[in-house]
């Protein structure tokens, strides 16, 4: 896929890691996305879409503090980049550009 | 009253340990920890192990393994120490039984001298059995170490 371009998955982990505004971590994002979207995701895909957007440094991560409930073991904590908010608000004119572009009569046949 | 401690299934655990890419260890098994436990509060034990288990399998995908190779690397360095302690083992008894030649061998040229007053070829043939195959076990061993 294009560096410019989201897929849909990427888009949803984007906006909830902005969401979350630098406190995100691998489970914590998953939660937040079932309880807005009602969307089942495992981890396996969170995590393969976290590191694809750090790759593409639409995202950038520190390590957190560790807790019990965690076995110990350190959060990484995922925060959006200036690139991440660029393409994301790219992503919105394009989709708001199209809804625009559906004439009103399409909407009212269905 | 307390909620009895559970833990995560050990074996789908040190699956994962085994597979994982070591950069990404600790932050996505304290993930998977967290997941348990919060399955465990929602479903119950049995359920929350079985659906750790599914996270643990859906985790096996090449962004996370990170290199096949190494991963494969890995694997060969644990068998090779496996077998080197398999060799050593062997060679352990192999020494014992040499030296046991050797000291049967001078007890009986002793015994023979005192006794008989006459060198035997039982003796001298335990003997140096005793001594060329604790030397080649000595070579072998430090061929091991290598």
């Amino acid at each position: 896929m294009s560096q410019n371009h989201l897929g849909e998955f990427e888009e949803i982990v984007l906006l909830t890691v902005a969401i979350l505004n630098g406190q995100g971590y691998g489970a914590s994002i998953i939660c937040e996305i079932e309880e807005r979207l009602k969307r089942e995701v495992s981890l396996g895909a969170m995590q393969t879409v976290l590191k694809r957007l750090e790759d593409k440094n639409l995202v950038k991560s520190e390590f957190g503090e560790s807790t019990k409930v965690r076995g110990g073991k350190r959060k990484r904590l995922y925060e959006i980049t200036a690139s991440g908010q660029q393409i994301l608000n790219l992503t919105k004119a394009q989709r708001n550009s199209l809804w625009k572009a559906i004439p009103t009569v399409v909407f009212k046949i269905s | 009253m307390a909620r009895p401690k559970h833990k995560p299934p050990q074996c789908a655990l040190n699956f994962f340990r085994w597979y994982c890419h070591h950069e990404y260890n600790e932050e996505i098994e304290g993930d998977l920890i967290e997941r348990f436990n919060l399955y465990l509060d929602k479903y119950g034990h049995k359920k929350a192990k079985q659906l750790f288990l599914k996270e643990v399998i859906l985790l096996f995908r090449p962004t996370i393994i990170g290199n096949i190779h190494q991963l494969l690397n890995k694997n060969s360095k644990i068998m090779k120490t496996q077998s080197k302690q398999i060799i050593s083992q062997k060679l352990k008894w192999s020494r014992i039984f040499s030296v046991t030649a050797f000291l049967l061998g001078c007890t009986l040229l002793i015994y023979m001298i005192s006794v008989e007053s006459e060198l035997g070829a039982l003796p001298l043939l335990l003997i140096a059995i005793g001594a060329i195959w604790f030397i080649v076990n000595q070579v072998l061993i430090k061929k091991q170490l290598r």
